[in-house]
């Protein structure tokens, strides 16, 4: 470790000592944990209520309370999922296989314990993992910067993008049309400072002075997540759980973790290496984690019936992504999925630009960032351990109750923005569109990804025009050039495959 | 409590009781107590739960999409969409202020993109032949200044005159963008649409009920609470945050049909919450003037227009 390093470190160190941040952790990870509780709200709608919130935050106050929300949300949801068997958080699905059969034979507290450990061990080996990179190659992450310029960061961008599109491999035509949706949305509006052939460029707005300023995207967020899920709850029918009998101590479970060295290994890593890549997340992770599982177990006919490594498997699997879903965030600037295109908002605001050259430039909030995520999975931890009573009784909050709640959180968060009434009409018009999607079971996230993701492409491939004398020349740096044909791989290997498994099918 | 028999029949969820015509050796219908595994392809068979069936989280679910009611009306509805998207494009994207250098005239727009393709291909194929070759590429080549090693040439330009900069008429161009993303749009909304239909035409076939019309009357539901929520908008310019919070959250409580006491003092001091949370302590921004305010005292109003 160079002298750099470690001083960025101690920065680290010390910006998290500040009150403000860490009431922060506190209510993020205690908010967190309650809202994850709550089937219904999960934490992308909790992050996109609070997002308008933190624009009058400080930006490590900000993130970090946005990162409590994100990392101990999955903490939470095992509980409903093994309780009543209803997963707080949709990334809790598979806990509800072991999870709820091992209430049902009694062993609620033992289940409890062992996804709390199987969480903190995810949540813990994916931090480990982003620490010992900043650590190991401090030096080299800082000449990062200069290795990227704006075609690779637009390749880069790109290559999140078609991530995205192959993830939603059930329905990729539809996300495809959504991300183009929600890359035309951004567009909208009339430039403050660029020009086309000596008039000010004007996108889409139809000559309506309301479109002129565009459409801001915490405006666009909230309605799509906050609002739609609100109106869902709203026009749906309350839940009627069963209750919830938590039987055996908390602490038994902590321990087992032990005798299950290399499920928890295997879950940690996919979850890592499926946070990484853009696009892809936690319900992946927790497939593939589920079901090496299962291939290695000894006793594969028990899983589904409360096997241990089952319960191990989903849970570390789920908690590892947090933490490595925010590292193509911080190191090219590209958010995989809707959490972290949420909080990339934080870093605008914050003037913080997430990209190669925060390596060079605010390295001190980098180990901020991630020693706050560590700070958190130990207090959720802890927390949990001796509130898991109380925590669980969040569950028979009624939906329809909770929709009335979000509608109004929601009003507040978008007309804070920017004190228009306009962006609380805007906000009802995309959250009416999302409930719509919700419905047909559209994916969401496109939507919003292809607002950021294509105000990334655009701003990059406008600054690097001046490079390019022909269409080569966008793929003529190596970065680039490779990312190009990564690119183009993954579209070949996904139509192949497509076909593929539709001849397998006929 | 729950005994062998209670487990195997549990275990039936995951029998899939399908009635798929794809067997003919079984009469054109599947076995009923077929299992299936839970995905595609799924490389280790199916999971079985001892969770019961109605109550019970399928992990199929996770990544299964199927297409459901009023499905084709929506996706119409997104290709009309599409369809005004490419009528407007050409004044709203400002392609119509376009300009491709004058005394360059000779070519057509057409005829520059197939020249950019073409080039590609044939940069792409030197790259590829020099690197087999095992030859540097890029900035190694030309630091060595060696004529067999520099940068790989580009395409002779067919026409007159200088070879228009891409980065310059084409990225910088405003229409770029939009015209991507429509190249994009317009085929996946069409597939979209005709797989939509061939969903709509095999619920047909297999009788199960469409019903797009319940579910648009089930949209049009939603409506009353976006009504809601644009007159609480409307609402807390007149009245103030806390007042309009104080009476929208216990109203649509009631109307949600949490009317005993009880869950009104629970809406309320829910309201109130909220208010204090948001507006009083993150200090939230509402509307500067508000009309109930201005009626209060003037310390009072700057109190109230402070916290509340």
């Amino acid at each position: 470790m160079d002298s750099q390093t470690l001083d960025a470190l101690l920065l680290g160190l010390q910006n998290l000592a500040n009150p403000a941040v860490v009431a922060a952790l506190l209510i993020g990870a205690i908010g967190g944990l309650i809202i994850g509780a709550v089937p219904g709200i999960g934490p992308a709608i909790a992050i996109a209520i609070l997002l308008p919130a933190t624009v009058f935050l400080d930006d490590l106050v900000a993130l970090v309370l946005l990162l409590g929300v994100y990392g101990s949300s999955m903490y939470g949801g095992a509980i409903p999922a093994i309780l009543i068997n209803t997963p707080g958080t949709p990334v809790n699905a598979l806990t509800t296989y072991d999870g709820y059969a091992m209430t049902r034979r009694g062993q609620a507290g033992r289940a409890l314990s062992l996804a709390y450990s199987a969480s903190f061990f995810g949540g813990m080996f994916s931090i480990s993992v982003a620490l010992i990179a900043l650590f190991g190659f401090g030096p080299y992450l800082r000449d990062l910067g200069a290795l990227f310029g704006s075609r690779d960061i637009f390749m880069a961008a790109l290559l999140g993008a078609v991530l995205l599109v192959a993830a939603h491999r059930q329905n990729m035509l539809i996300a495809t049309m959504l991300f183009c949706v929600g890359g035309l949305i951004a567009l909208v509006g009339r430039s403050q400072t660029r020009q086309y052939n000596g008039e000010r460029i004007e996108l889409f707005t139809y000559n309506l002075e309301v479109m002129s300023s565009g459409f801001n995207l915490i405006v666009v967020i909230v309605g799509i997540f906050a609002i739609s899920q609100a109106l869902n709850l709203l026009t749906g029918k309350d839940d009627d759980p069963p209750e919830a009998k938590l039987t055996g101590g908390l602490f038994r479970g902590l321990t087992e973790l032990r005798r299950h060295p290399v499920v928890a290994a295997c879950s940690a890593a996919y979850g890592t290496v499926m946070g990484i890549i853009p696009g892809v997340g936690e319900f992946v992770a927790q497939f593939f984690s589920y079901s090496t599982a299962r291939a290695i177990s000894k006793e594969p006919e028990k899983f589904g019936r409360g096997a241990t490594d089952g319960l191990v498997a989903s849970e570390t699997a789920n908690n590892a992504v947090p933490a490595a879903a925010m590292i193509p965030l911080l190191a090219l600037g590209v958010p995989g999925e809707a959490l972290t295109a949420m909080m990339m908002v934080v870093f605008f605001d914050a003037g913080i630009k997430p990209g190669p050259d925060i390596f060079e430039n605010n390295a001190d909030f980098l180990f901020s960032l991630f020693i706050a995520l560590m700070i958190i999975n130990v207090l959720v931890l802890v927390t949990l351990l001796f509130t898991t009573r109380w925590v669980a009784k969040m569950v028979y909050i009624p939906n329809r109750f909770l929709g009335v709640l979000i509608l109004v959180l929601a009003f507040v968060g978008v007309f804070s923005i920017q004190n228009r009434l306009e962006d609380c009409i805007i906000a009802a018009a995309f959250g009416f569109v999302g409930f719509i999607l919700r419905r047909l079971d559209w994916p969401l996230v496109p939507i919003v990804l292809g607002m950021v993701l294509g105000n990334i492409m655009l701003e990059r491939l406008t600054a690097g025009a001046g490079q390019v004398v022909t269409l080569a020349g966008l793929f003529s740096r190596w970065v680039s050039g490779i990312l190009a044909v990564v690119i183009l791989g993954i579209i070949i290997f996904t139509i192949i495959s497509v076909i593929m498994e539709r001849r397998r099918r006929a | 409590m729950f005994g062998p028999g209670t487990a195997a029949a549990y275990q039936g969820f995951a029998i899939v009781r399908s009635i798929v015509p794809t067997d003919p050796a079984q009469g054109g219908l599947k076995a009923a107590n077929q299992s299936r595994p839970f995905a595609a392809g799924a490389p280790h068979g199916g999971f079985r739960s001892l969770t019961p069936p109605d109550r019970k989280f399928k992990i199929q679910n996770l990544f299964k999409f199927e297409r459901g009611k009023a499905d084709l009306l929506f996706s119409l509805m997104a290709a009309l969409f599409v369809a005004f998207m490419l009528l407007s494009f050409n004044k709203q994207s400002m392609f119509d202020h376009r300009s491709i250098p004058g005394d360059e005239a000779a070519y057509s727009f057409g005829d520059y993109m197939v020249y950019q393709v073409q080039n590609v291909g044939h940069m792409g194929g030197l790259a590829f032949q020099a690197l087999r070759r095992g030859e540097p590429l890029g900035a190694k080549a030309r630091k060595k200044h060696d004529p067999k090693l520099q940068p790989i040439p580009r395409l002779d330009w067919p026409h007159e005159g200088k070879l228009p900069r891409f980065g310059k008429i084409m990225l910088k161009a405003p229409w770029l963008m939009p015209l991507a993303l429509l190249a994009l749009l317009i085929p996946a909304a069409l597939f979209n649409l005709w797989n939509s239909y061939l969903a709509a035409r095999k619920r047909g076939r297999e009788q199960r009920p469409n019903r797009s019309l319940y579910e648009l009357s089930y949209w049009f539901g939603a409506l009353e609470y976006v009504g809601y929520f644009i007159v609480y908008t409307l609402m807390v310019p007149i009245l103030g945050y806390l007042v309009s919070t104080l009476i929208l959250v216990p109203a649509l409580a009631a109307r949600q049909g949490y009317r005993t006491p009880r869950w009104m003092l629970i809406s309320l001091i829910s309201a109130l919450i909220i208010v204090l949370v948001f507006r009083t302590g993150l200090q939230i921004k509402t509307p500067n003037s508000i009309w109930l305010y201005n009626q209060l005292p003037l310390d009072l109003r700057a109190f109230m227009l402070t916290y509340f």
